[in-house]
């Protein structure tokens, strides 16, 4: 019998909405005023991921400390669908100008499906709103789940950021500006890759997109380097684009991303410290790390050294690479007893990645009744997917993360696990 | 440009609502061994039913979805949901299948109806377009709810079939609320201990019954009024609107209300049951004032669904707390009116209504928040101190309720007045 999934999907389809990546690209920017061009309820999904990474950060103890910009919809409704939405956007955005006049200095609309299968021309539109109201109106060509993903509208709508506001500046000697996302300035994800930079003896102007707002744009070509942080595939191929866009257009070189490794990271940060003329400081820095992360692996391995686990895979591998957590398991001496495909790959992509995983072990896949008697006697189950058996499950971060911080987070989430006597099982979600 | 549609623009942040697709499938997910299939992508989907998940941890086992894509829209979604029904009767045969789209699938006009006829699965189907185009859960629910009594027929049922004495159907009420299940479970208490036979329509049984009960009683109006109103037209069946019964003298005058139209053989038992309790609730409220001084704050803010908080309020002010000011915020309009003794009356969606003013205040005052984690994230985000809160509607993530306790009726009077008190008490042990 095949291992189950609590929710069926299928990897090879769209997964997400590029409309919240729009959004997200934006959220902090103060200054801006976002309109989804789409029924009320598709700002519900913006407010909850809002509502979520609000009580998360206080879950992490590094609580926010930037509030999102205003959320307004145009509200289709049925009589749109059939005469169209323009003039509903039309008054939508007019409404914005004058109620937010003293604060907006940028609106952004973000489309949905509906807009898409209507046919609303929104470019058309937003540059007669631009001329008729003064302020920029601006808009990029996703629409909800239509051919686009999150990551669609979130880089769109960097690139539109980077097209409307950037100019060519003076630089700021020894200034940083940060790329990405990693959960904003504030998160844990970010702050050891923070510590990296001013040990290089970096000033960071800011991070780019979603945490600076409007009328500091400026800064972000100030800086005479950027950095990537977090990412993995798909999303770091696109930072990378607009790394090497800000470099080409406006010379603010590009150091590239921060490895999610420890040894890629100290190999990275040599190479920088050699750069920036900093290998006394970053040498000190390297030592300090690598101290603290031997320490803390000593203390997993006490609970993790031997015990048996299972890999289940069904994420499609424009998000995420097997290698990492192959690592993870040999730093914490775990035995991997089999590698397990979930039920959303297609034929084609099982292939593709049973053919690289041969080029990274020797472990079996298994499937049927040996994978569901590998799961059932495994200590804990690794999972991209959860699975509806009631296993002892850590569930694979979605986003890639920077320096050693994403390693050790994932070592101790499979800790906590072990730690714990508590009988039955349940799902942890590394962060 | 026309300003003529201002009147529903506000920021999202002052109301989360899920869309139609939730509503509609909340109806479905509450008639027993139901099969829900979203035509739609994977991101609306997933949303929905993590929000449905809060009623049902089960209930990804019977909600499923075909994961549209970009082609799927272009050519049509028929392939689609043969291979999402083929899916889901792979598990069983439901006693119903509920196919419905979502507001893109909904505007390409495949003929949902036509597809799932065509097949001829010799099982209960109900299909229907249910996207936010429609509106919100409400909305969703309340025309799930018209199109199952449609499509099954209801009225063809009904005939040559005799009323059964004393047989009450409720109308609007869900477990996919907040604390919705155990509210439910009170309402059902209640009315069978004044002697009513009550039919709650969660099964397909008893929706085809429906048409043989005596009075239609509509709980939640803004879930359950259509379908009276539909009742009423095509099967001539008598309803009423008494709201719901919050407080203890709130549920006597909720019965009572009822008992007028269709005089209950009980009535006594529940009254007696009712004063043991309000003897009960004065003589500990009194005790443990006489240490905490009495239960009150200078403002109270209660917001959520319409029907729950208009008639949360009076009992507010009639029976638990005091207060200077009462201000309701409701999430919907309602036909009838529920409140009197509030000070302030607003709409979620109305241009005036903003909590973070409405949660600003002097230092010295106090305030308690009846409200989901989307108002009380507000309410932090406003940097007001003195502020308790409970949780009485959906979204809620800083908060988990795990006893199926309920907030209505004559138990759902000492749990309110419990939670209530145990948060002022806490908030001065914050000061």
């Amino acid at each position: 019998m095949a291992v189950k999934t609590r929710h069926f999907f299928n990897s090879q389809k769209t997964c997400s909405c590029s409309m919240t990546g729009v959004w997200r690209a934006v959220a902090c920017m103060t200054g801006i005023v976002v309109i989804f061009h789409s029924p009320r309820a598709c700002t519900h999904i913006g407010r909850t991921m809002d509502m979520g990474s609000y009580f998360r950060s206080y879950a992490d103890y590094h609580p926010e400390k930037m509030v999102s910009v205003p959320l307004l919809c145009s509200q289709l409704e049925e009589k749109e669908a059939i005469f169209g939405g323009a003039d509903k956007l039309r008054a939508c955005i007019n409404y914005v100008a004058k109620k937010y006049k003293d604060s907006c200095k940028c609106i952004v609309v973000a489309n949905s499906c509906v807009s898409g299968v209507i046919g609303d021309d929104v470019e058309s539109i937003t540059e007669e709103a631009e001329e008729e109201l003064g302020l920029p109106v601006i808009t990029v060509d996703c629409y909800g789940f239509l051919g686009s993903e999150f990551y669609d509208g979130y880089i769109k709508m960097t690139h539109k950021l980077v097209e409307r506001f950037f100019k060519p500046q003076i630089k700021i000697p020894n200034s940083v500006i940060v790329l990405g996302d990693n959960g904003g300035p504030w998160n844990e994800r970010n702050i050891e890759a923070y510590k990296m930079l001013k040990a290089l003896g970096l000033n960071i102007l800011g991070q780019f997109p979603s945490y600076m707002p409007l009328n500091e744009l400026d800064k972000v070509t100030q800086a005479e380097v950027s950095v990537i942080v977090g990412g993995y595939g798909r999303n770091l191929h696109d930072m990378t684009e607009l790394a090497n866009e800000l470099e080409t257009k406006f010379g603010v070189k590009s150091l590239g991303a921060i490895p999610g490794d420890l040894e890629k990271t100290k190999s990275w940060l040599n190479e920088k410290a050699r750069e920036f003329s900093r290998e006394a400081d970053i040498e000190r820095f390297l030592v300090e790390e690598e101290e603290s992360f031997k320490q803390k692996v000593a203390k997993y391995l006490v609970r993790t050294q031997g015990k048996n686990t299972v890999l289940c895979l069904g994420r499609s591998l424009k998000y995420y690479h097997p290698g990492f957590v192959l690592d993870i398991l040999e730093k914490l001496k775990m035995n991997l007893q089999g590698i397990v495909f979930l039920e959303s790959y297609s034929p084609k992509e099982s292939k593709e990645l049973e053919k690289m995983l041969k080029t990274l072990t020797s472990v079996p896949i298994l499937e049927g009744e040996l994978a569901n008697k590998a799961l059932n006697e495994a200590d804990l189950v690794i999972t991209t997917t959860e699975l509806k058996q009631n296993l002892k499950q850590v569930y694979l971060p979605l986003v890639g993360s920077s320096g050693a911080w994403g390693q050790l987070n994932f070592m101790q989430a499979i800790y906590n696990v072990l730690r714990s006597y508590k009988r039955g099982g349940g799902i942890t979600y590394v962060r | 440009m026309s300003d003529k549609h201002t009147a529903k623009w506000n920021d999202v942040c002052n109301r989360t609502d899920s869309c139609a697709l939730c509503g509609a499938a909340a109806w479905a997910a509450g008639i027993e061994n139901s099969q829900i299939l979203v035509n739609g992508p994977l991101w609306c989907y997933f949303y929905a039913m993590r929000q449905l998940e809060c009623g049902d941890v089960h209930l990804s086992e019977r909600m499923h979805m075909t994961q549209l894509d970009n082609t799927a829209i272009i050519y049509g979604s028929e392939k689609c949901i043969s291979e999402g029904v083929e899916r889901v009767l792979a598990n069983g045969k439901p006693d119903l299948l509920f196919v419905e789209n979502n507001c893109s699938a909904g505007l390409i006009g495949d003929d949902l109806i036509g597809i799932i006829r065509e097949m001829d699965l010799k099982i209960p189907c109900v299909a229907m377009d249910s996207g936010g185009t429609i509106g919100g859960f409400a909305e969703g629910f309340s025309r799930a709810m018209l199109k199952t009594f449609e499509q099954l027929d209801v009225g063809a049922f009904a005939k040559n079939k005799t009323t059964k004495s004393l047989r009450v159907n409720l109308l609007g009420v869900t477990k996919f609320y907040y604390n919705g299940e155990a509210d439910l479970s009170e309402l059902v208490r209640i009315l069978t201990l004044a002697g009513y036979e009550v039919n709650t329509l969660a099964s397909v049984e008893e929706i085809l019954e429906a048409g043989q009960a005596e009075l239609n009683i509509v709980c939640h109006e803004e879930l359950g009024l259509e379908a009276a109103i539909y009742l009423e037209k095509h099967l001539g069946m008598k309803y009423i609107c008494p709201g719901l019964p919050y407080g203890c003298y709130g549920t006597k005058k909720w019965l009572e209300k009822i008992n007028a139209i269709l005089p209950c053989p009980n009535l006594a038992e529940v009254s007696k049951e009712i004063k043991k309790m309000e003897l009960f609730l004065t003589k500990r409220n009194s005790d443990f004032a006489t240490l905490w001084q009495t239960l009150a704050y200078d403002r109270i803010i209660i917001s959520g669904p319409g029907t729950t908080v208009q008639c949360m309020a009076d009992a507010l002010r009639e029976e638990w707390v005091d207060t200077d000011k009462l201000i309701v915020v409701s999430q919907h309009r309602l036909k009838n009116e529920y409140c009197n003794l509030q000070d302030v009356l607003l709409y979620a969606e109305d241009e005036d209504t903003n909590i973070q003013n409405l949660c600003a205040m002097k230092p010295e005052e106090n305030l308690l928040l009846l409200a989901s984690s989307n108002e009380y994230m507000e309410m932090r985000l406003a940097k007001s101190n003195n502020i308790s809160r409970c949780h009485i509607a959906l979204p809620a993530v800083d908060s988990i309720l795990l006893n199926k306790l309920p907030f209505m009726g004559i138990k759902g009077s000492a749990n309110m007045l419990q939670n209530l008190w145990n948060a002022f008490v806490e908030l001065k042990l914050k000061q």
